[in-house]
């Protein structure tokens, strides 16, 4: 695989993908303690037998000991629909001082979190926006699964001008409730698009989790002299006196960082930011402890 | 706004290069892909207008800075200044020349009078013929050149200014400026009026406050560049020690930074030994003792005291001329023949007064029997001594007594008569009454209360054993000068009539007392005979100041020439008639000895000094000058655009600067820019040191002349050289050699400089033969050496046609076997060299001293050596000997252009005679 060799797979057999109590809410049959009584090989408790209850439920051993009927009930156990949503608009092509360019370093925490999602045996599903044609891999509970992820995303390459407020809202349309949304994007565009969007997900029960991916020459801005900035998502050129521009830009990235952290926190989302010149295992790792 | 370079403003396109490089690079911008411009743009909309304008602004700054820098360049000048007038009718300008010595301070082979001089000269030149000038010259008191100040045309104020020399005078600003003013309120005539002050801007010629100036008027003046001097600041005579002439004591200033520890002085033309500077810092003293008068006639002392000269050689020198009146004459009168017999008094009172022979004291003594008393001419004498009273007759008795009532003095050795009641008699008005004779008690004697202060300190006056003495009753008046142990007077003084007497107790017979052979005896001699001797005569000096008149009046006692002739320092002499039996001389203007003698042979010597009271020596520059300074060498264009107007520069300059200090605040931030600006206040130079008078610390640097393609014969030969005079003499040498041009600034501190060659150098140029001839005038010697062993060469036909030119006519002349050259250190028989082409070496003097000194024969290839040490060439026809003689000859030149004729001056001759009196060689 591309995005997920023997290397990367040792690394996140330590890590684990803990989402405290998004799963048992799950409907889906899968691995997950739920909070419905269901069927599965773990005994819940014993309860009077009321009209209506199957007689298959009744405990037999129990009539022959107490002379009562009883039904025996279970814990149900569910499985949990996680969705990447990875974005491929031409900003994530970028890459500066010859580091990786943000859209590989996406794929290989797609990729990661893909393997996390399926290691849980919760089914992992694929989306991509931006400029370019639009990807959706569904979700599988499958590991094999990871071979069609690796393949969609080798295929795909970042482009065009993308609309991350839209994309995420045909994806809240689109998924079911109660699933884990990752949203892997340089979150470039205007935050309240972005946040709005965000909630809209958060409302219909979703787990949501943030990977802002970014050049440390987008957060820092180290362009001396004149300079004309071309767009890779737009193609437009912008001309200015970058050591002039410097410290006006920082001060605005800054305060677009600051609405993405305080928004997710206030929605109940996880958000993290994720520098191209930290090791992708690295950001990841730090990201999981800090769900806890 | 006119320029007075406007050359400059040619480069005012270059005023634009910010800009053009700004759009430049902004085209050739840097090219970079970003991920979303949306965020730049968000930023770019939020930053300030000033942030935005940033690079404009800059921009524009630096651009401003390249035009004010090139407009100052360019020496913008205001048209608005000076008041009267805008110039449309031509201007008037008022030169005042200061000829004040210290305009003869010399830097770079010209004095501050030539430059400023030649600066006038060309400012001149630059006036339209519209224009109008006028000439002041001035020192202590203004001076018109034709006597009065008038407007004249540029031209001819050329040449006024053309014919003005340097003078001896002090610098008085005040009345100068007073004289330029009252001759400018004259004419206001609607021109611009510029007043152009040339002189040194020292702060000695203000007495008082700066004059208040018309303001109407442009005043300008020159500022130099600081200046070192020293100087001998003071000269007082007092009489000279026992035995001894005058002395001088001389006051040194300036010498903070050099290192002198003597000076010269010279009685007449003769050397003395040199004054020892005592001290440190800048102000230092010297004494000299002059050399006891011959005999004991009246002693007449002049000469000079000279410091080795500086920069400004004026005051280096101060010239003296001392006169003392002969020295009082005592009348010693005894009555014994056997009075110069031991134990006699006369035995001891010869050698000490003198008689026929100087004695020790400072007086003039004749011993004469009291029977020839009336033969004597008493007016002679201003006392008499009775050391011997014996046979004393009343008429005698009777003469002294008118002597001493007409101001003389009588000593009287009472103990010396046998009988004093005797003597008392005869002598009743004598100071003090004579009793009968007692014998001394034990102790001696002690000062009393008439006793000079400190006449008697260091000897032991209680071991003075008198024997018999008469016991003195001292008259109302007198004063006891010694007394005996117990208190009574033994020497006692008084006054009679207009005279003086003083009565000595006791005897000076050696088989009375011991008086007369202890060590106090010169003492007491001294002490008694200055007690009834007149008032010493004091020291006169006959000392004026430049410019101030010689006067000397005969009294009508003397027979007074009709005229006497009066000799002037440069040697010129010319007879003055007297007007009412007086002399007046007015014309001493320059410093010297001027000599006037009469026809009888009578000569009375006058020192004329320079008036060092005003403090002229100190070039210390004024602080704030009531005009508005300029550098002297700024260009004659420069001051002619003031004078057109007001020179912009500074304030163009001042707002470059202002700008730049905005410039750096805004591109660096105002840390970096105050770190920048630190560093550069840090960075400054630190300011030049003061021109050194001494060049290269006192070295002797060999310099050749590099001139035509021959110049440098043998280069290997320099270091042997220098390592021959290294070896054989004190003189220090620097190691390598300095090769310099005519236009090369270091030719002015070389005291010999070397052209060597043997093909034609090419024609000088004006201003390298105008450096040359300066380099002549400042005491330069130039060697030339014609290498090609040809009697005929190109060089030769160089040197005979250059060399006059460059010194106005002045011709070769073969240099005589007696000529000092010749024994400068060696000494040597005649010239030599490689090969003998010419049997005598030539010279050319010029202003009193060689300036050329010509050699034919090769002699830098008689040191010339191959790879292996040996020598090149042979030495034809002499050989080895006459190889030896050209390396003396070598050092002699060296020598002779460091001490020049100091051997035939012999001025070393009285410390080689004081060494061999002090080593005993007779």
């Amino acid at each position: 695989m591309k995005y997920l060799d023997a290397v990367a797979l040792a690394k996140l057999r330590s890590l684990s993908l803990r989402l405290g109590r998004l799963a048992s809410e799950s409907h889906a049959q899968g691995r997950h303690k739920s909070v419905f009584k269901g069927y599965s090989r773990d005994f819940a408790q014993h309860r009077a037998y009321a009209p209506g209850d199957e007689p298959k439920t009744l405990d037999w051993k129990l009539y022959a000991r107490t002379d009562r009927f009883y039904v025996k009930e279970f814990m149900s156990e569910s499985v949990l629909s996680g969705h990447v949503l990875l974005d491929a608009s031409g900003s994530m092509a970028f890459s500066a001082e010859g580091r990786a360019i943000k859209w590989d370093y996406a794929c290989r925490l797609a990729m990661a979190l893909g393997y996390l999602i399926l290691s849980r045996g919760d089914a992992a599903g694929l989306m991509t926006f931006g400029g370019g044609d639009a990807l959706a891999v569904p979700a599988q509970k499958s590991l094999g699964h990871l071979r069609a992820l690796d393949e969609a995303l080798a295929q795909s390459a970042p482009r065009g001008e993308g609309d991350l407020p839209k994309a995420l809202s045909e994806a809240a349309l689109r998924l079911k409730r109660r699933s884990l949304i990752v949203v892997i994007s340089d979150l470039l565009d205007p935050a309240d698009g972005i946040i709005a969007a965000l909630k809209a997900l958060r409302a219909r029960k979703n787990r949501v989790l943030v990977l802002q991916v970014l050049d440390p020459a987008e957060r820092d801005f180290p362009f001396e002299g004149p300079t004309e900035f071309e767009s890779l998502e737009t193609g437009e050129r912008f001309f200015c006196e970058a050591s002039v521009l410097r410290q006006s830009y920082r001060a605005e990235f800054a305060r677009e960082s600051a609405l993405y952290e305080a928004g997710c926190a206030a929605m109940g989302a996880s958000f993290a930011a994720c520098p191209t010149d930290t090791p992708w295992d690295a950001a990841l790792k730090r990201f999981l402890v800090s769900l806890g | 706004m006119i320029f007075s370079a406007p050359a400059f403003l040619w480069a005012l396109p270059l005023a634009a290069a910010p800009l053009a490089f700004h759009l430049i690079f902004r085209r050739r911008a840097k090219r970079v892909p970003f991920s979303d411009t949306a965020l730049l743009r968000r930023a770019y909309s939020r930053t300030k207008p000033l942030s935005r304008l940033r690079q404009w602004i800059l921009v524009a700054l630096r651009c401003l800075i390249l035009l004010f820098l090139i407009l100052a360049c360019a020496g913008p000048v205001l048209e608005s200044s000076g008041g009267a007038g805008t110039g449309a009718h031509g201007v008037d300008l008022l030169l005042l020349l200061d000829r004040s010595y210290s305009m003869r301070y010399r830097e770079r082979g010209k004095t501050r009078f030539e430059q400023a001089r030649r600066l006038a000269e060309d400012i001149l030149a630059l006036l339209s013929p519209t224009d109008r000038a006028a000439v002041e010259f001035f020192s202590n008191k203004p001076e018109a050149p034709g006597g009065a100040f008038f407007w004249m045309n540029p031209e001819q104020a050329q040449a006024v200014i053309k014919k003005a020399r340097p003078g001896y005078g002090t610098t008085d600003y005040a009345a100068a400026l007073s004289a330029a003013q009252d001759f400018l309120r004259k004419d206001r005539g609607g021109r611009r009026r510029t007043a152009l002050i040339l002189s040194d801007d020292a702060r000695s010629g203000f007495s008082g406050a700066p004059p208040k100036l018309d303001s109407s008027v442009l005043w300008l003046g020159l500022s130099w560049p600081k200046a070192a001097n020293f100087f001998i600041s003071s000269v007082k005579a007092a009489p000279g020690a026992l035995a001894s002439g005058p002395s001088l004591n001389a006051t040194v200033s300036g010498l903070a930074s050099e290192n002198r520890d003597s000076m010269e002085a010279y009685l007449g033309n003769q050397r003395l030994p040199d004054a020892v500077l005592r001290g440190s810092g800048p102000v230092r003293r010297a004494q000299e003792t002059l050399p006891a008068a011959a005999g004991s006639s009246a002693g007449a002392w002049s000469g000079r005291l000279a410091l080795r000269p500086d920069a400004l050689k004026a005051d280096d020198e101060y010239y003296y001329s001392l006169r003392a009146p002969a020295r009082p004459r005592v009348l010693v009168l005894y009555g014994a023949g056997s009075f110069f017999s031991l134990p006699e008094p006369g035995y001891f009172l010869r050698p000490l007064l003198g008689g026929s022979r100087a004695g020790l004291l400072p007086f003039d003594a004749d011993f004469l029997p009291l029977n020839r008393l009336s033969q004597a001419d008493l007016s002679r004498y201003g006392a008499a001594f009775l050391a011997d009273a014996r046979g004393l007759t009343a008429g005698e008795a009777a003469r002294l007594k008118a002597f001493v009532s007409r101001g003389a003095g009588l000593l009287v050795l009472s103990g010396a008569s046998r009988d004093p009641g005797a003597l008392a008699e005869r002598l009743p008005w004598l100071c003090a009454g004579l009793g009968p004779a007692v014998a001394a008690e034990e102790g001696g004697i002690k000062p009393g209360p008439g006793s000079p202060k400190g006449a008697w300190d260091g000897f032991e006056l209680g071991r003075v054993i008198l024997g018999r003495y008469n016991l003195l009753q001292p008259k109302l008046g007198a004063r006891v000068v010694l007394e005996s142990a117990s208190g009574y007077p033994i020497l006692v003084w008084g006054r009679f009539g207009e005279g003086r007497t003083e009565v000595w107790a006791g005897s000076l017979n050696a088989a009375q007392s011991n008086l007369a052979i202890k060590p106090v005896f010169p003492v007491w001699a001294q002490t008694a005979l200055e007690g009834v001797l007149p008032a010493a005569p004091r020291l006169k000096s006959l000392s004026l100041k430049v410019g101030d008149p010689i006067v000397r009046r005969w009294p009508e006692t003397q027979a007074a020439p009709a005229s006497v002739r009066v000799a002037l320092p440069d040697g010129r002499s010319a007879p003055v008639w007297l007007k009412n039996r007086t002399l007046d001389f007015p014309d001493t203007d320059a410093p010297g000895l001027y000599s006037v003698s009469d026809a009888a042979g009578q000569n009375w010597i006058y020192a004329v000094n320079l008036d060092r009271s005003s403090g002229e020596s100190d070039l210390t520059e004024t602080s704030s000058p009531p005009w508005q300074a300029v550098p002297a060498h700024e260009s004659a264009a420069f001051f002619s655009s003031l004078i057109h107007g007001r020179s912009a520069r500074k304030r163009l300059l001042a707002a470059a600067a202002l700008i730049l200090a905005l410039e750096m605040l805004l591109a660096l931030g105002p840390r970096a820019a105050a770190a920048a600006l630190l560093l550069f206040v840090l960075a400054r130079p630190a300011p030049a040191a003061p021109a050194a008078s001494a060049q290269e610390g006192d070295r002797f640097i060999w310099t050749q002349l590099k001139l035509g393609d021959t110049w440098d014969p043998y280069p290997n030969v320099p270091k042997q050289i220098l390592d021959y005079v290294s070896r054989l003499t004190s003189i220090l040498v620097a190691p390598g050699r300095r090769v310099i041009t005519l236009r090369d600034p270091a030719l002015f501190s070389s005291p010999l400089v070397i052209l060597a060659g043997s093909d034609a150098p090419p024609i000088l140029t004006e201003p390298e033969t105008d450096a040359l001839r300066e380099y002549f005038d400042g005491g330069g010697l130039l060697w030339l050496e014609d290498v090609s062993g040809m009697q005929e060469s190109p060089f030769d036909a160089w040197v005979r046609k250059t060399l006059p030119e460059v010194l106005s006519g002045a011709n070769f002349q073969d240099v005589a076997p007696d000529d000092v050259i010749y024994k400068s250190f060696f000494l040597l028989r005649g010239p030599a060299g490689r090969i003998m082409t010419r049997g005598t070496l030539e010279k050319i003097v010029w202003n009193g001293h060689t300036a050329v000194i010509y050699s034919r024969n090769d002699i830098l290839g008689a040191w010339a050596l191959d790879p292996l040490g040996k020598p090149l060439y042979p030495c034809l026809p002499g050989g080895e000997a006459q190889r030896e003689m050209a390396k003396r000859l070598t050092l002699n030149l060296i020598m002779f252009s460091l001490t020049g004729t100091y051997k035939d001056d012999a001025v070393h001759q009285p410390y080689i005679l004081m060494k061999m009196r002090e080593d005993g060689i007779p």
